[in-house]
């Protein structure tokens, strides 16, 4: 408890922020102001009332409601492709760094190097080709993006840690490489992972955003923050409210993560350096 | 005190605080023309942040007060405009790390011709020609590519010449040398610190040298400051600063410097523990692709060694002579490329490999200390852990009580305490971690433990307290060791017998004193004669 | 040597993508009550009928010299077709990437001069909204602003470029800026954070020491080496600009290689869908490519390797 009083205030404030849209989201599971599936003409298009505190879009939907269940699609669709990403490229990285060198670390390098010339975009474009669009490809899409970037942080950062001496004592000791990959590489790299996870979920957000807004991500009627978007596109001129509040929830998100992984990043990298 | 003339410096109640913390503690300081004058102390003394705040480029969180006269001009009182016009016209300064300390993207003729371009105006050509002169002076001729030339193609010794060159381009009246030497190999520091005092007696420059290293001081140095936690605690004329060691501080210095831990004796007739046979040891070359296959770079070349039970044997040699790629075919960590490795009767490496389980077989009795305290020690884990690691190697690890026994007996065969077990490796200074270190290398038993550079990065009281304390261990256990070192002063201390190698070969092998007193192979005798040394009689 | 088994391991992939989307394109063009033999006929007309190898070989051997195939849904050249949007996306693109350069590096440096200040903080706090942004979410705002409440430019469209570069450049100016809006961010905090590392290294000290002010630090020393990291991000960072283009491109209904490729995807106009990503992919690993010829440039180490 006394380490968070040590926190500095972006780093509390990013994490604060982050666990209501967290919690938000998850409310919504079960319960939300009004549902998000009726439609509702006679309802459409009013300003923000105390019945509807944001106001309503053109089928007469609860836009709050609305952005509460988009934070649950796009929490859920950025967790899922940070996971992907770090469960498939964190031991791509430990094992290219552990085989430095080696036929396996080449091979890996050099997919990296493929799946970096996709944009994420590009893959969600090909993956839609295939299977259609759905909230699925769009985890998809951006767990695929995600794989390299962490197999490329974990590799090194693994590196610098496979140069050091107690490495090199532990092999002495007759420790082989899988084991001491996850003795002594993978716990000194791990706030590491914690930081570049945190900033590739701010950035899971904003791609879902774009996706869903180009009609890659989620399909209606799941409501989604990019989807949101590009329904109120028409309606600028006279309920820009639809157009703003959605992107006001992906900024402050996104700011949310980003001022945590910058915090975290501060708070975590002194305590490296002085530990080696 | 007779005034001859008027100290080129005057440094007077120099003090320099970081975040409240003093470091530079009332410091005077008076340095003549053409006289080299040398600044010893200990790591964390404050004598980097003196020579940092005579220059102005003190850290921003930093603050220092007191006089600085520089040929009567006060220096701390000018603005950073009035001290970029005297940085590098009338005092220059020169680093530790050449490897670092020169901009990688910029050739060498023009960082020494920024020197003159910046202070002068001299035109482009001109100050080319300055530049080609002044690295010819330092030894850097402007043959082939010459001036075009950038920092990475450069040695160690050569760039550490163009450090010299870039700081003495306008023959500044003062050269603050830190640590000049401390990253080259010891021939090499000999040619630059010749390079040094000739520089300063030839153009009148007043020099401060800055050393943790008593010997080279004694030879260069014409009078000598002595620095403990901020303060000047002793200034003498060379000589008579060895000869009469009148304060503590100095006597403790000296006497660390110069210490022989007790002989161990051992019997004679002691059976071979560990042999390396005809060993060669490579890499495949970069860039090597798989169509040849035998293109490899030869570390290591037909090598032959033999420790006994009980002896202690130094290997000595410059760097990338090869003497660490051995020490790591020993431990198993480098395949060889021909040779083999028998340790107390099991062969424990050889060209082609070994299964596991032989080299298993052995591995609890021979151990490992590494140089640097800093990063021997996963930072996660506790001392107790640390050290119990080792048991790893062994067929049957001991569990519970026993586990805990045998790493509290390790830990207080070190001189730490149990209580040290639960702790972790960041809060200890580097004397402990390698107590530790030694620690772990121990708790197996073993017979041999491989030493290698294992006290070069420690300060010289603590590092005569560790050789002290391998010594004590070594009696006790009849311990073999097998020390690493670029040290001949370590090598004294703690080796029965040494063994020099240079470029990947062994040139000379045999008793410690035969071979460093009367040397017979050329390469040993330059060794010996580059290595700096306290005069004897200035010491009786 | 590299630049080419990268465009060939990447066409592949995309084949092979493309060839594991159901359905015929013969098919989903004549409709579902096709005869079986007008059916196998077009199918021959469009080299469907080959096997997957050579299909591949054909497609990449037409590539190599400009011929892209032929559309399914338009009938014409795909070339023809990329081409004509091509002259919007890649201005798009080339503008987007000059403003934010343009505004990152005096930013970024301005910021290093002034660390711990309150410009650098103002500066650091802008960047870090900046990045939050979703570029389109932006590029909406800077239409409520500029075109419906100033009406200083008009909401979308292409005039073409017949109606004369300015007319041109003016309608790809507010895409451009929103564009440009968060790879500036990202852009500029690179700067700073690469200027202030570089600023603590040895050499750094040695050209104080040398006499040289900080300023002269900073523009002769620090800034050439700080480029190094710079041009990396700058590399990675294209890729998420291709991206941004063509969603962007849907905010201000331009007709560039996004909205083409959206359209590919509806009509299930595959070949369309095919060519522009390959063009997509090429333009990432020629821009790494360009990266790595600039790091030789500017590292004497990197050179003659």
């Amino acid at each position: 408890m006394s380490r968070i009083r040590h926190m500095p205030r972006a780093l509390l404030v990013g994490l604060a922020v982050t666990t209501v849209v967290l919690a938000v989201a998850l409310m919504s599971l079960v319960w939300t102001p009004h549902a998000v599936t009726g439609v509702d003409i006679a309802a459409r298009l009013q300003p923000p009332s105390t019945t509807y505190l944001l106001g309503t879009d053109h089928f007469g939907r609860d836009l709050l409601s609305m952005l509460m269940v988009g934070a649950r699609t796009s929490m859920a669709v950025a967790i899922l492709a940070v996971g992907l990403g770090m469960l498939v490229g964190v031991p791509l990285g430990l094992s290219a760094a552990a085989m430095h060198g080696g036929w396996l670390d080449d091979l890996v390098m050099r997919g990296n190097d493929l799946v970096f010339a996709f944009p994420v975009l590009v893959i969600a474009i090909l993956i839609t080709a295939v299977f259609g669009p759905s909230a699925v490809n769009a985890i998809l899409a951006i767990g695929i993006f995600n794989i390299p970037v962490f197999a490329r942080v974990t590799r090194g950062a693994a590196l610098a840690i496979w140069t050091q001496d107690y490495i090199r004592a532990a092999r002495v000791c007759g420790k082989g490489r899988a084991r001491i990959s996850m003795e002594h590489v993978l716990p000194n790299i791990s706030s590491l992972l914690i930081v570049q996870g945190t900033i590739q979920f701010g950035l899971g957000i904003l791609v879902e955003a774009g996706l869903s807004y180009v009609g890659l991500g989620a399909q209606p009627p799941l409501p989604s923050w990019g989807r949101m978007l590009a329904d109120s596109q028409t309606m600028i001129s006279f309920a820009p409210q639809l157009a703003i509040f959605p992107g006001l929830a992906i900024v402050i998100t996104v700011l949310a993560l980003n001022l945590a992984g910058d915090g975290l990043r501060d708070f975590l990298d002194p305590r490296i350096r002085r530990a080696r | 005190m007779n005034k001859v003339s008027a100290p080129l410096l005057d440094v007077r109640n120099l003090s320099v605080e970081i975040a409240s913390t003093t470091i530079v503690d009332r410091l005077c300081l008076q340095l003549q023309r053409g006289a080299v004058h040398g600044l010893a102390g200990e790591s964390g003394s404050g004598k980097s942040m003196t020579a940092l705040a005579v220059m102005g480029l003190l850290p921003d969180s930093a603050s220092a007060t007191g006089s600085v006269l520089l040929g009567g001009h006060d220096l701390m009182s000018s603005d950073d405009a009035g001290m970029c016009d005297i940085r590098g016209r009338r005092m220059g300064m020169i680093f530790q790390e050449p490897m670092t300390a020169l901009n990688p993207l910029m050739t060498i003729g023009d960082q020494v011709a920024e020197t003159v371009r910046i202070h002068t105006s001299t035109g482009h050509d001109e100050s080319r020609a300055i530049a080609a002169s002044r690295l010819d002076r330092v030894g850097i001729t402007a043959d082939r590519a010459g001036l075009g030339r950038f920092p990475h193609e450069l040695s160690g010794g050569q760039r550490q010449r163009v450090m010299i060159a870039q700081a003495i381009a306008l023959q500044p009246a003062l050269l603050i040398a830190d640590e000049p030497t401390t990253a080259l190999d010891v021939t090499t520091q000999a040619s630059i610190l010749e390079l040094l005092c000739g520089l300063a007696e030839e153009e009148a420059m007043a020099m401060l040298l800055i050393t943790h290293d008593l010997a080279v001081l004694a030879r260069h140095a014409a009078r000598i400051s002595v620095m403990e936690s901020g303060r000047i605690v002793e200034e003498a004329e060379s000589e008579a600063l060895f000869r009469n060691r009148t304060h503590g501080y100095t006597r403790t210095l000296i006497s660390s410097a110069t210490h022989q831990p007790a002989k161990v004796a051992r019997s004679q007739d002691a059976k071979s523990l560990l042999t390396v046979e005809q060993v060669s040891v490579g890499y495949r070359k970069s860039g090597a692709s798989l169509f040849t296959d035998n293109a490899t770079r030869t570390i290591v070349k037909d090598v032959s060694l033999s420790v006994a039970t009980g002896e202690s044997v130094a290997l000595v040699g410059e760097s990338g002579c090869g003497k660490s790629t051995l020490a790591r075919a020993i431990l198993g960590l480098e395949p060889l490329l021909g040779g083999s490795v028998t340790l107390d009767g099991h062969q424990i490496s050889q060209s082609g490999g070994l299964p596991e389980s032989a080299q298993r077989a052995v591995r609890g009795a021979m151990q490992v200390v590494f140089q640097d305290p800093f990063g021997s020690f996963n930072p996660r884990h506790s001392v107790a852990r640390l050290v119990a690691e080792p048991f790893h190697a062994l067929p049957h690890t001991p569990r519970g009580r026993d586990l805990g026994d045998a790493v509290a007996d390790a830990l207080l065969s070190v001189g730490l305490q149990i209580e040290d077990g639960t702790k972790f490796i960041h809060e200890f200074s580097g004397g402990q971690r390698q107590r530790i270190a030694i620690a772990r290398a121990l708790v197996t038993r073993p017979k041999l433990i491989i030493l290698d550079e294992a006290v070069s990065a420690l300060d010289v009281s603590i590092r005569a307290q560790v050789l002290d304390l391998l010594a004590e261990l070594r009696a006790k256990h009849n311990l073999s060791y097998l020390f690493i070192t670029h040290d001949l002063a370590v090598v004294r201390a703690i080796a029965d017998r040494v063994v020099v190698m240079k470029e990947g070969r062994f040139v000379e092998t045999g008793p410690t004193d035969q071979v460093l007193d009367h040397p017979s192979a050329g390469y040993t005798r330059e060794l010996v004669a580059a290595s700096p040394e306290i005069p004897p009689e200035w010491l009786a | 040597m590299m630049f080419g088994l990268s465009l060939a391991a990447a066409s592949l992939v995309i084949f092979v993508m493309i060839e594991l989307v159901p359905g015929d394109p013969a098919a989903f063009m004549l409709g579902i009550n096709a005869a079986p033999d007008t059916l196998a006929a077009l199918r021959a007309e469009l080299g469907l009928d080959a096997n997957p190898a050579v299909r591949y070989v054909r497609w990449v051997s037409g590539m190599l010299i400009g011929d892209f195939g032929v559309s399914y849904t338009y009938q014409v050249p795909v070339a023809e077709l990329v081409s004509a949007r091509l002259v919007v996306s890649l201005p798009l693109a080339v503008m987007a990437l000059l403003l934010s350069i343009l505004i990152a590096i005096p930013a970024g440096m301005f910021a290093a001069a002034r660390r711990g200040q309150a410009a650098d903080v103002g500066i650091m706090g802008v960047t870090q909204l900046g990045i939050a942004i979703p570029n389109f979410w932006f590029a909406m705002l800077l239409v409520m602003v500029f075109a419906i409440h100033l009406r200083w430019v008009s909401a979308g469209g292409f005039p073409g470029w017949e109606a004369g570069v300015i007319e041109g450049v003016k309608a790809l100016l507010l895409p451009a800026v929103a564009l440009a809006v968060q790879q500036a961010s990202i852009l500029a905090r690179v700067v700073r954070s690469a200027l202030l590392d570089t600023l603590t290294q040895d050499y750094i000290r040695t050209a104080r020491a040398r006499g040289l002010s900080r300023r002269q630090v900073l523009v002769r020393h620090a800034f050439r080496n700080a480029m190094i990291p710079v041009l990396t991000i700058l590399g990675l960072q294209f890729s998420f600009l291709i991206a941004g283009a063509v969603i962007i491109e849907n905010v201000f209904f331009l007709p560039g290689l996004g909205r083409l490729v959206f359209q590919g995807i509806t009509q299930r106009d595959l070949i369309v869908v095919e060519s522009v990503v390959m063009l997509l992919v090429f333009a990432v690993i020629m821009v790494n490519f360009m990266v790595d010829i600039a790091y030789a440039i500017i590292d004497p180490r990197l050179r003659r390797r």
